[in-house]
């Protein structure tokens, strides 16, 4: 076996971002096979990532509003 | 929405079109800033940014998308108020590259020695429910060291790309991703903590 545990985690990202060679990517999996933890971890590692993307906040709408009405007046002061 | 409407509304002055694209490029705005001249200026370099969007936008070419355009001009106002101010660039510094953020956790051979725990809550929509593990979620992400605070924000959170995030923080894209690494496997290991039931 090519990649340890520790190596699995370390590759992680590498390998959920696309950025593993193709040989690499074949060790990884080959490990996930025979290795129920790092399945467990992989599955945790992209769950989280999921998370992550729909916890994007949005600014405030009087925060919005705000910024807007600045911008709409140097627009203005910008054509006159 | 197709940008190129978009941009022609931004320069007809709509002002529906105003409000989207401050909804959606704000808080990766305010992150960036905050990367570059610190936490204290951040609010205020990003609304000069705005305007600085607003003057440049008729001078607005397509060669990039319009985010990745709106987030270099932020890059250089912060760094313009940067230098104003002399403060020492910290984004990508060697300290925070390194360190293992799962130490303790394998044997000498690799082996896990403490493996992952069962997460009752598995999903993604399952880590956002619960309000605790939110919370435990906020914390470890506030607490990471700041450039992989930032790269996590910028590319996980807000959605921009790596390459934008590496250029404008001036960092190579090889250490950008090993910051990003690092700052998930932290992330990683505290959800992991809490579900173990190692955090109040
Ligand atoms: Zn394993």
């Amino acid at each position: 076996m090519k990649f340890s545990c520790k190596d699995i985690t370390e590759l992680t990202s590498a390998y959920v971002d696309g950025k593993l060679s193709f040989i690499d990517r074949i060790h990884y999996r080959l490990h996930l096979f025979v290795c129920h933890n790092c399945r467990v971890y992989l599955d945790q590692f992209k769950a989280m990532l999921a998370s992550f993307g729909k916890s994007r906040r949005e600014p405030e709408a009087k925060q919005v509003d705000d910024l807007v009405a600045r911008m709409m007046q140097e627009r203005q002061s910008k054509d006159s | 929405m197709d940008e190129r409407a978009l941009i022609q509304q931004l320069l007809a002055g709509d002002q529906q079109a105003y409000r989207t694209v401050v909804r959606s490029y704000h808080g990766a705005m305010v992150s960036m800033a905050r990367a570059i001249a610190g936490a204290a200026v951040a609010d205020d370099i990003v609304q000069d940014a705005w305007i600085a969007v607003v003057r440049a936008l008729p001078r607005f070419e397509g060669r990039s998308s319009l985010r990745t355009w709106i987030l270099q001009i932020v890059g250089n106002t912060a760094k313009t108020r940067r230098r104003r101010e002399q403060r020492s660039v910290a984004a990508g510094d060697a300290a925070e590259v390194e360190g293992i953020a799962l130490a303790g956790r394998f044997q000498p051979d690799g082996h896990w020695q403490l493996p992952p725990a069962h997460w009752g809550a598995s999903s993604p929509e399952q880590l956002l429910e619960q309000d605790q593990l939110k919370g435990v979620i906020d914390q470890a992400i506030e607490k990471l060291p700041e450039s992989q605070r930032t790269v996590l924000t910028l590319c996980d959170i807000e959605g921009v790309d790596m390459e934008d995030v590496c250029k404008i923080l001036e960092v190579s894209e090889s250490n950008g991703r090993v910051l990003l690494h690092r700052a998930r496997t932290r992330v990683w290991n505290e959800i992991d903590k809490f579900q173990r039931g190692e955090t109040k």
